[in-house]
């Protein structure tokens, strides 16, 4: 195949273009008319974004309103973690709490959450939420992956939704 | 009377034996009528009404289990049967819908959750929401029958499943039902122990979560795990069992039909058994000894080239667990005539029970016997040493053989005397034929979801020290190795099962 090279003609610069100071005085009339316009630059961190209701951040763990840990480690959002972000150990509570069955590890790894909140959506205990948190950091790799006592720091005691064990 | 043979399910005639139940003949043809309280094993309850099919002409639905397909001496025609009509699921679903009054719908924290007929029938016949708005009753959760089985009273359904077992299997009556209406739970004899050794069969033949097992209870959801049809080899009955692991552990192991061999039954004691698999101290990778006689990790190209140098020098025997398989006992025959040595393998012999257990605790002696290899009963020179349990192959023999590779599953079953180490596993983590104390060939398959990643099958590193050994010896594969093995003249009149048949083939002598 032949490749055809067409020559495309160019404006020569005139004077004032080489002169360079109508383009210099234009810009700064626009810096000019900017000063007295409204701010629109937030100063995170110290600004920070109030989210909407619906907004999806890092998932965390909540307790009922007796502050029991509502997990009860069905494992179904470790199941539809599309990133497999959840790892989940099942253990057996001692006799005298409301259900047989809790989480012993219950990690979540913050490098690999999408924030696509099918956790919150399968859970059946409602115990996982997506907070508004979305300013997730960590200085190192084990930082990012968060663990059962710091997720339910984090999520606190929500009053509302699924109490199936309440009574047991 | 009127001689009627067949019988119509669903407008198509089939063939029934006499006594025949009509959920039998269905099931026999691949036709799916749920059922909760029925057991091909047992005796017939029909207390849980949920397996109701229309019968032509009959008002009211019937239960399947207990409809006999003959029809009454003074019907001349065959039964017409509809198992999906309007009837018989209306029916069904209003069974279900009555089961579900006290249930407590707890599968999130259920072990029964993913294999639980309850939840699959609800799925296809109950309803969103129950018409009953009274309280559920309040029943026993997390009851110790034994020491091995846990009884949730709210789940359970009656069927009685678990009664007619310790009745008609073991005949040993440790449960009865007592109360009454919707306090009847299952309750257990004043010894609050089982007698028999069969008691974890009624886990597997609960068809809700009320039984489940203190061993593998909150392990791990079903959904997570791997499964493969294997064979036991805690004794030479070799009972045909599903093998269930996650990440390298072995969860449970669990019964699978075979008329022949353990019906659906299997031994605690076998069950259990698996938990030599997750020992801490387990080989994942070949290791060989250094010049300082320190322990390294080494690949398996290198090691299978230090075990052949180190056989080359030491010459001699092999022994070989009774739980071996055909092919690795077949290969061990061949690197012990390749050494100038002969092969042996070595075997516990324990108590039988007279159901299933056997006395030999070999799973695969008898194979060894029909290859020719000699039983070791005291400690003597073997080059080559293969250990799964340590019950087969006990330390004086280890520590008797002198010798210098040694393929083994626990670190702590590798003698001093040992050069280069290779891992093994149990039989939940290799493919091979196993010889039953019957004759009877059975094959293992692998479940990739047990044991150490990438481990090589022992049957191919044997096949490469072999090669290495300069004995003119062939890499033949896994096919290659079963014709060899049916090739002799001990093997002529059984037909081994093809390297990658299913776990359902097996052959008698």
């Amino acid at each position: 195949m032949t490749v055809t090279v067409k020559p495309v003609r160019r404006r020569k610069a005139s004077f004032l273009d080489r002169l360079y100071l109508p383009a210099i005085a234009k810009g700064l009339s626009i810096t000019f008319m900017r000063m007295f316009k409204p701010k629109v630059t937030m100063q995170f961190p110290e600004e920070r974004w109030t989210v909407r209701d619906e907004y999806r951040g890092m998932p965390v763990l909540v307790s009922d309103d007796e502050g029991r840990p509502k997990c009860v480690a069905c494992s179904l959002c470790e199941f539809v973690c599309p990133p497999k972000a959840i790892f989940i150990v099942p253990d057996e509570l001692e006799a005298g709490n409301n259900v047989e069955r809790g989480p012993a590890v219950f990690d979540l790894n913050m490098l690999r959450c999408i924030y696509c909140g099918l956790c919150e959506e399968a859970c059946p205990e409602e115990a996982i939420f997506m907070s508004k948190n979305y300013l997730v950091w960590g200085a190192e790799r084990e930082d990012m992956i968060f663990h059962k006592d710091k997720l339910y720091e984090l999520g606190g005691v929500r009053e509302e939704g699924v109490k199936k064990w309440k009574d047991k | 009377m009127a001689d009627v043979k067949t019988v119509f399910i669903n407008g198509v005639e089939y063939p029934f034996d006499a006594g025949q139940t009509v959920i039998q003949v269905a099931h026999e043809n691949g036709l799916d009528v749920p059922h909760y309280c029925y057991h091909p094993g047992l005796s017939i309850a029909g207390n849980c009404r949920i397996c109701m099919v229309e019968v032509e002409g009959d008002a009211k639905p019937q239960v399947s289990c207990k409809l006999e397909c003959a029809p009454p001496p003074w019907v001349s025609e065959p039964l017409r049967i509809q198992t999906e009509s309007e009837l018989a699921k209306s029916a069904r679903a209003g069974t279900m819908e009555m089961l579900l009054v006290n249930h407590p719908l707890d599968c999130p924290i259920c072990d029964q959750a993913g294999e639980c007929h309850l939840q699959d029938y609800s799925y296809q016949l109950g309803q969103g929401q129950a018409s009953s708005s009274t309280a559920k009753t309040k029943l026993p959760k997390n009851v110790a029958f034994g020491e091995k089985i846990v009884y949730d009273a709210e789940r359970c359904i009656k069927c009685t499943l678990c009664v007619r077992f310790c009745e008609e299997v073991t005949e040993t009556n440790e449960l009865n039902l007592g109360g009454r209406g919707d306090e009847e739970i299952v309750i257990m004899s004043s010894k609050g122990e089982f007698e028999t050794d069969y008691s974890m069969n009624i886990i597997d033949i609960c068809p809700v979560g009320a039984l489940t097992s203190r061993d593998f209870r909150f392990k791990s959801r079903l959904w997570f795990m791997d499964f493969a049809d294997s064979v036991c080899t805690g004794c030479a009955r070799g009972c045909n069992v599903i093998t269930g692991g996650r990440n390298g552990s072995m969860m449970r192991m669990e019964p699978r039909h075979n008329a022949d061999v353990n019906q659906w039954w299997m031994c605690d004691q076998g069950r259990l058994d698996y938990r030599y698999v997750n020992t801490p101290t387990r080989i994942a990778t070949p290791r060989i000894k250094t010049a300082d006689g320190v322990w390294a990790a080494a690949t398996v190209d290198d090691a299978i080239l230090a075990a052949a140098a180190a056989l080359k020098a030491a010459g001699g025997n092999v022994l070989v667990d009774g739980g071996c398989t055909l092919e690795e006992m077949h290969l061990a025959q061949q690197l012990a005539a390749a050494l100038g040595g002969k092969a042996t393998y070595a075997a516990a012999t324990g108590e039988a029970d007279g159901f299933l257990r056997v006395a030999e605790q070999g799973a695969n002696a008898a194979g060894a016997e029909l290859l020719g290899l000699a039983r070791a009963t005291k400690a003597g020179a073997a080059a080559v040493l293969v250990v799964e349990r340590d019950a087969n192959v006990p330390q004086a023999l280890r520590d008797g053989a002198d010798a210098v590779v040694v393929f083994a599953t626990d670190a702590d079953h590798v003698p001093a005397s040992a050069q280069v180490v290779f891992p093994f596993g149990s039989s939940a983590e290799r493919d091979g034929l196993f010889v039953n104390t019957d004759g009877r060939v059975q094959v293992a398959q692998r479940n990739p979801g047990i044991g150490p990643d990438n481990l090589t099958p022992p049957y191919e590193l044997l096949e490469e020290i072999l090669g290495e050994l300069d004995a003119g010896y062939d890499w033949h594969g896994r096919d290659g190795i079963v014709a060899a093995i049916q090739a002799q003249p001990a093997f002529a009149k059984i037909s081994l099962p093809a390297a990658q048949a299913t776990a359902e083939v097996g052959a008698t002598s």
